[in-house]
């Protein structure tokens, strides 16, 4: 035995994922609590999810705004319970590939789609996804993303894609890292920091074990698979730096 | 006294490391290889003393230290809500 080492259990990581938005209602059955729906309430919205017979159902004041709030919770919903997650990213696709740009608010998202816009419009198969919020899918293995029904500041100036909406293999992860001096721009992110950071910015207003549980498993797996970067900006503009990119 | 872990979270393993994410305050929270040792226990449901001589076995450190260490690990898990008592 030795006696002078020293070892420590602890919570290394203390993290606020979400603004809890939604309100829980309780049925008792046979005395023991059970959930049964989740509220949203806001000024202009009444949004309730019944967890037990998977309805939901909403009183939204007429206009676009509202409409769209509630979609993005309705959204979210139906795509955790298919093993999906909806993520504050921008999205691209190049060569039929997608590519994510993670951050939230203000980190760049609809700069770096501006970017890719004006360097890459003519490039074979580009398509923008979101500059805003883009869906991530587990299915088969694979990770998939397709383009979004939410979208930020460019929302009037996007071209939507004609026809059914395509699904694209996910690639690469880039986390908006904000600018900085290193002439390194992209550095690879580790699986575990890669769940954090993906759960830190992840579009979700339910507290529900049941989708705690699927969202940390997509989590992983998405995680697992899909290698992910750090992406210091200013983005360069040459091709060479979009074949880093790739 | 016994203690496990409380029926409302989500956890994972990554590696050596669990993450573990609480909907009733939307917190995520990691351990680290120590604490995930301790974690795995917990699941089925330990005493401060078994708790103790598992994590002897793997790491053989001074006992009384060890004791303190485990002790105020289950009190961080206590007030945060993740594990409560039993029997």
């Amino acid at each position: 035995m030795n006696g002078s080492k020293t070892i420590s259990a602890k919570i290394v990581v203390n993290l606020k994922l979400y603004e809890k938005s939604c309100k829980d209602k309780y049925l008792f059955e046979n005395g023991q609590k059970s959930k049964e729906y989740t509220e949203f309430i806001r000024e202009d919205i009444y949004f309730k999810y019944n967890f037990v017979k998977n309805f939901a159902e909403a009183k939204i004041n007429k206009n676009v705004y509202s409409i769209d709030s509630v979609l993005r919770i309705l959204y979210s919903i139906l795509l955790a319970k298919n093993s999906g997650i909806l993520f504050h990213a921008a999205g691209i696709t190049i060569d039929n590939y997608g590519y994510l740009f993670v951050g939230p608010t203000g980190s760049g998202k609809s700069t770096t789609i501006k970017w890719f816009r004006k360097n890459f419009k003519n490039y074979k198969s580009y398509i923008e996804l979101s500059d805003e919020l883009v869906p991530v899918k587990v299915k088969g293995g694979k990770i998939y993303t397709w383009q979004s029904l939410f979208w930020g500041e460019l929302k009037n100036k996007t071209v939507f894609q004609q026809g059914d909406i395509s699904m694209f293999t996910l690639k690469k992860i880039y986390f908006l890292s904000g600018f900085n001096e290193k002439t390194q721009l992209v550095t690879p992110v580790g699986i575990k920091e890669t769940v954090e950071l993906l759960l830190k910015n992840l579009f979700w207003v339910v507290n529900s074990q049941m989708f705690a549980n699927d969202i940390l498993k997509t989590v992983t797996n998405i995680a697992m698979t899909v290698p992910a970067f750090k992406l210091y900006p200013p983005l360069h503009n040459d091709y060479n730096f979009v074949e880093i990119l790739k | 006294m016994k203690y496990k872990i409380k029926p409302n979270l989500a956890f994972r393993k990554i590696s050596d490391e669990y993450y573990i994410v609480d909907s009733r305050n939307s917190m995520l929270h990691k351990l680290n290889s120590v604490g995930s040792l301790i974690w795995e226990v917990l699941k089925k449901g330990a005493t401060v003393k078994e708790i103790v001589e598992l994590v002897y076995k793997e790491y053989e450190v001074e006992i009384e230290t060890l004791t303190k260490d485990v002790e105020e690990f289950i009190t961080e898990l206590k007030n945060k809500s993740l594990i409560e008592e039993y029997e």
